[in-house]
Order: C-alpha cells, then structure tokens, then sequence
C-alpha cells in the first residue's frame, strides 16, 4: 500500500480523508507513531509503548470523526489519547521512577575532580528529580511532562488532555513549584511561557 | 536545556523494527466491518494473546467442537438478558461485534487446551473482591466451595455474566464503559453419549478497561472442572 506522507497534506486532512477510507489513517501512524513510542516509552518504558503505540491509534481511529479540523497538528490529539492510557498503567509508572532513582546514584565516577564534582551534581539533581516525579499528583504529572516533553503550548495541552487552560497552568505551576522545592531552590525547569 | 529535559532523553527509546506491527494492527481494524466499541483484543488473542482473568469459576459445558454448525448461537430472553452457546472457538471478533450490535461490549477470547492467562489484564471492579485466599480456591472442601460461590454470586461481575444455560449475559447489570471480559477454554473431558464433543470452560467478569492482551501461560489444572452444568438443550 501507497501512503501519502508528504507534509503539504497536514493532519487534519488526512483524518477527513480517512472518513471515507478508514485505511488512509495509516499515514497519521507513518507520521507520528515514533513520537508516540518516545513519549511512551520514557513514561513507561519499553515493554509497554509499543502495545500502547497501537492502542492509540486504535482508539484515534475510532473517534477521528470527532476530530476537529480546525487544528491542523494531530499530535496534540494523539499525545492526549496516550497520556490518558498512560494514566491507566501510572503505578508502572511510578515503580519505574522509582527504580531508575535508585540506580542513579551507583554509577561510577572517575575523572579530574572538577568532571567528578560536575557529575555527581549531575547525579544528585536526576535522583531527586525522579523522586519529584513520583511525588506529583497524577494530573499534575500528566501536565508537567507532556508539556515538558512536547513544548506544546498551554491550549493544546488543554485539548490534549481535555481540561480548561486555567487548569493547565494552575497543573503546572504546582507541579513545577513541587519539583523545584525538592531540588531544594534550584530551578530545573524553563519557565519560558508558552501560552 | 533544562534537567527534566535531560532526564527525559534519558528515558526515551527509539521506536523498534517491531513498531510495523502495531500499524498492521491498525490497517486490520480500519480495513475490518465499521466497529462499533472498543475491539482490541480478538485478534491479537489469535496471534498467540488471548484474555481475561477473572473472579468466575470454570463451569464445565460440553459441547460439539469442529462441527459444521454455526460458531455460536445468541439469543435474547425476555428479561433482556443474551444467552452464548459456543459450538466452536472460531470468530470471536464476529461474536464481539454481535453483542455489541445488542449494547454490550464484549472482550472474547478463545484459549486452547491448558492454556490460560497468567496476567491480570484489566483493572478489577471494586464489587468484585470477595476476599478469596488461594487455599479456598483449591479447597476440594464443600462447605469452603460453597460458601464461596455464595460471594461469588453476590459479585458485580456475577450478576452481569452468569453460567447459566452456556452462558447468560445481563446488560442491565452492566454500567456504561464497562466491558464483559469472557475467557473460553478447552478443557479435556472423555466424550461420552450423554457428552459428546470437548467440554469447554469459562471465566467472565466486568472492567472499566483498559483490557491488555492476554500473557498465555501453561494451565496445569485445565483438567479440573468445577460446577458442570447439563449440557446445553440436553
């Protein structure tokens, strides 16, 4: 089968197009299945993203004819389906931090001491900052990383994941005030406004 | 780049050779009868995934396995409730797409002899734990046996998926974007006159989803069989 990937078509025309002909929704996977398993398999790792991949698209294939074709980029759409099926697996999760947080700090560290200094900060901001992220509420979570991982801008995190602007920020300002108080006052994040 | 950025790359992975697979899953659905709930996991069960674990006990139905008949028959009863004769393990997506043609999304698997999943698949309902130990689920004890069938029947899940005549499904004990997750599997019985075929068993139970697909394991007490009921119209 021939599909049409080039970019001149935009998202949202393929989903129309796929009305009639549910087949062509395929080009939506050529485009943004990757993108998807990387989100994916960051939060869950890769047992589970390439299930979850196929999931998504399974479900954005059942709903497109809801989709609106005033937002050309889909992958908001798709990065919201995936969120919500990640929060049905958010203890694997949460025991994944966990795990990578505990096998931080035991790598090894050789090099002039200044690299060694370098790096053990390096170390200790990773292992708190996989502690923070088990710490946040799940709604916070959701929002802090798909827009920390996406850089999409308040309202299509809203749309993405079905909630009010108001509510985004509100998410991640908590969410960033949480990870920074845990990094004891530093600030990890960009706080460049997207919205 | 900031920390959590750092850390996010971190934790990524490249997309596999194996990905192709999730798109072909996708072409299949979208090239397949327009679906009207949320299939996923029939064909996969095909391929070697299959379904459900579930609170109900195995309940013993022979029946005529690889005859010309039909897979299975449904039939509506007049207190709303559907009743699922399996003749035959084939098109469990043609019987998914049935039920859900009279309201009820069906997760349907079809396991072979010995097989039975060894994960949990969907998220349990609240109503459905009755508290079981292992112990009482492998007492041969009458009394234990009966005392917890009496819980089981008390069971959400219960209430929406009976072994009665084959199997009874009650759609109004099940809430919207709940799914009836059966497990079918084969089960060894000497074919006898009064029991012709392979006998078959089978767990139910409901979940809000999302259902993954089956871990196939080796079952080793496939051969015991549970509560038999008489053989359906016999």
């Amino acid at each position: 089968m021939v599909t049409d990937t080039s970019p001149a078509v935009v998202d949202s025309e393929i989903i129309a197009g796929s009305l009639d002909d549910p087949e062509k929704f395929a080009a939506l996977f050529d485009r943004h299945a990757a993108t998807l398993y990387r989100y994916i398999s960051f939060r869950l790792g890769p047992e589970l993203a390439e299930d979850l991949v196929g999931e998504t698209f399974l479900i954005a294939l059942r709903r497109r004819d809801a989709y609106d074709s005033f937002y050309r980029d889909a992958r908001p759409w798709l990065l919201g389906i995936a969120t919500r099926l990640i929060t049905g697996h958010r203890r694997t999760e949460v025991s994944r931090y966990r795990a990578l947080e505990r096998q931080s700090p035991a790598r090894p560290v050789e090099g002039p001491e200044e690299a060694i200094t370098r790096e053990l900060t390096a170390q200790g901001s990773r292992t708190v900052l996989l502690n923070a992220l088990t710490l946040l509420s799940r709604g916070d979570r959701d929002v802090l990383l798909l827009v920390a991982w996406s850089d999409m801008t308040y309202e299509e995190a809203a749309r993405a994941l079905g909630i009010p602007v108001g509510t985004v920020k509100s998410r991640l300002n908590r969410a960033r005030r949480k990870v920074r108080h845990t990094l004891g006052g530093v600030n990890p994040l960009e706080e460049n406004d997207h919205g | 780049m900031d920390d959590l950025k750092t850390l996010i790359k971190e934790l990524e992975h490249e997309p596999p050779r194996s990905l192709a697979r999730q798109r072909l899953r996708l072409v299949r659905e979208a090239t397949a009868p327009p679906p009207r709930f949320g299939r996923r996991t029939g064909r996969w069960l095909a391929m070697g995934a299959a379904v459900a674990a579930a609170v109900a006990v195995g309940v013993a139905v022979p029946s005529l396995l690889g005859s010309a008949e039909p897979a299975y028959a449904l039939t509506k009863n007049q207190d709303g409730s559907i009743n699922l004769k399996i003749y035959d393990f084939r098109d469990p997506e043609h019987l998914e797409k049935e039920l859900a043609d009279w309201g009820v999304r069906a997760d349907i698997t079809y396991l072979p002899l010995g097989k039975r999943c060894g994960n949990n698949r969907a998220p349990f309902l609240k109503g459905d734990h009755f508290g079981a130990t292992r112990e009482e689920l492998s007492s041969n004890d009458a009394a234990t046996q009966a005392r917890l069938r009496q819980r089981l029947q008390k069971s959400i899940s219960y209430q929406a998926i009976r072994p009665q005549d084959g199997i009874t499904i009650y759609p109004r004990h099940i809430q919207p974007g709940q799914i009836a997750m059966i497990e079918v599997s084969e089960n060894p019985v000497t074919p006898t006159v009064e029991r012709p075929g392979v006998a078959w068993q089978f767990s139910g139970r409901l979940t809000t989803g999302p259902v993954e697909p089956c871990e196939v394991v080796a079952d080793p007490s496939a051969g015991d069989i549970g509560d038999a009921t008489p053989p359906p119209g016999g």
